[in-house]
């Protein structure tokens, strides 16, 4: 038995796109135990709520996180609407849907990329990110953004989209679908791949109950937990919905789940556009939160469930907004699944949380 | 999306005793955080137990003594520490018994408990509100005095009455 080692992993490394500390402690090549350490991009949005009015702060909301920009503007809209008893317009809520899916479809192809990268498999991480592009070039079309969209206000929707744009969304979905379908073959039957996460990095189904993970990270330990299924606002339209899970719990599991969902926000988007009514998509928001109103919301990001709280002062300021992330609540989760693991395979344990360091700093 | 939620305060005393029947019942940790006020730190813990009803259960605990202490919950839901350790940098709230507590060295901040500075902004709005809300109560004091005074002269006195 060889000696104990800690090995420092991060904050800057090859497989990170952003600042996460890893503390290694290695023996014989085995990882023996980690601990995370973040911390090092903490911007202090939350305090923020104290010189932006409740519409203005949605401008900081939405840059919490470059890829999860249209989950947080809503999720924080969401919220203070809640706090503020006001219905939104039933068309903005099929828009929000379809962004938000359209915001998780970008997001994973993003991950994907990064993933097959990691293994060392250039060709694949170019063709995720060619095809997101083209949903890139959506919300451009749709927006006049590529990655802060400033699409979501409180009470609904800065614009509408005509038939013509929703049909135009639809059609590149469609064939972003077939060619995905050969990613996804890469991706799953790949033997390289599949010797690369297979039987790594695993958590069992109560470990991940336990330690409170959420997201693809929890689904792929088989834990079914996704706000999507609680059917608030348009996601209550959906003629099914049915959380994508797997039994496998490993880092190819993590694969499956995110692949498979891709497809699955395809076809949320196509019904979202086929049913969407006609209507408004802003209801202009009168007076300010009420002195001590509280509401909390929750959104299934592309990492998990994202939990928000607002609490109003009776001025348009807000006393206090809090944001907590997915990536917060799966870090425990994923020193507990480098516990053990090769130490070549901390890159790809790491990756398959999936975490976003800005957004979980904040 | 908003979701089903309640709200309850807690004594200090009773968050290690919540947190073992919540943990007994299944209940994960969503969320624990702060919310700065005059007299102290509001703590907020929110749990939630999938399936069944989805409620979202926040419990709080109302003015924490600025450097106060609070225990750790870290023993049941492990998946909080980096919130408890944020509690103690930011809000300089001392979370005792942590299994992973980095020492109020988890955020690097220039300026230490930062959400419990207040800014000038904040200072002038909170002056604000204070200031509406005591011309509200006095305009209001003033408005049931004219309506008892007029009132009053409207009906007959009983020594008038009397005297007639």
């Amino acid at each position: 038995m060889g000696k104990a080692t800690i090995i420092p992993f991060g904050p800057q490394h090859p497989v990170l796109p952003e600042p996460l500390h890893l503390d290694l402690v290695v023996q014989d090549e085995k990882v023996i135990e980690a601990v995370p350490q973040i911390g090092f991009i903490h911007r202090g949005l939350e305090k923020l709520t104290e010189t932006r009015d409740y519409n203005q702060f949605i401008y900081i909301a939405e840059r919490i996180c470059g890829i999860c920009a249209v989950g947080h503007s809503l999720g924080y809209a969401e919220t203070v609407e809640g706090l503020m008893g006001l219905e939104v317009p039933k068309r903005a809520s099929y828009l929000r849907v379809i962004l938000h899916e359209m915001s998780r479809i970008h997001s994973h192809m993003l991950w994907m990329g990064l993933a097959a990268d990691a293994f060392g498999f250039e060709s694949l991480f170019m063709h995720c990110w060619r095809l997101r592009e083209r949903v890139l070039d959506l919300f451009e079309a749709m927006t006049g953004g590529r990655v802060i969209l400033s699409a979501v206000r409180v009470g609904g929707m800065v614009r509408d989209q005509d038939a013509a744009t929703l049909a135009h969304v639809q059609e590149v979905l469609e064939g972003i679908k077939d060619e995905y379908h050969e990613i996804c073959r890469a991706f799953l039957n790949d033997s390289s791949v599949r010797s690369r996460l297979v039987g790594v990095g695993v958590i069992e189904h109560d470990d991940a109950v336990n330690l409170g993970m959420v997201g693809p990270f929890a689904r792929a330990s088989n834990v079914v937990n996704d706000v999507r299924c609680k059917g608030a606002g348009a996601y209550a339209e959906l003629s099914d919905f049915t959380p994508i899970t797997s039994n496998d719990c490993d880092c190819y599991a993590r694969v499956e789940v995110r692949a498979k969902e891709i497809l699955q926000s395809i076809d949320i988007i196509e019904e979202m556009i086929a049913r969407i009514p006609e209507g408004p998509v802003f209801e202009k928001p009168k007076g300010s939160p009420a002195d001590g109103a509280m509401a909390c919301g929750a959104l299934e990001q592309p990492r998990g469930e994202c939990y928000y709280y607002a609490q109003g002062n009776g001025t348009k300021y807000l006393e206090r907004m809090r944001m907590r992330t997915p990536t917060s609540m799966n870090l425990a989760g994923m020193a507990a699944a480098l516990k053990g693991c090769d130490l070549a395979d901390v890159n790809m344990i790491v990756l398959t949380i999936d975490p976003c360091i800005s957004c979980t700093e904040r | 999306m908003t979701v089903k939620q309640t709200y309850t305060d807690i004594e200090l005393a009773q968050l290690l005793d919540l947190a073992a029947e919540k943990k007994a019942a299944g209940y994960r940790c969503v969320n624990t955080h702060c919310v700065n006020t005059v007299d102290g730190v509001d703590i907020i813990y929110t749990f939630v137990v999938d399936g069944a009803d989805d409620v979202y259960e926040n419990y709080r605990i109302k003015n924490v003594p600025h450097h106060g202490h609070i225990p750790s919950i870290q023993g049941y839901f492990p998946g909080v520490f980096p919130f408890e350790n944020e509690t103690q940098d930011l809000y300089g709230i001392t979370v005792d018994d942590m299994l992973l507590d980095f020492h109020f060295n988890f955020y690097s901040t220039d300026v230490s408990e930062p959400m419990t500075v207040i800014t000038p902004e904040k200072k002038a709005a909170m002056e604000k509100a204070a200031k509406i809300a005591k011309a509200k109560a006095a305009k209001a004091a003033k408005d049931a005095k004219a309506k008892a005074d007029a009132a009053k002269a409207a009906a007959p006195s009983a020594t008038e009455e009397k005297g007639e």
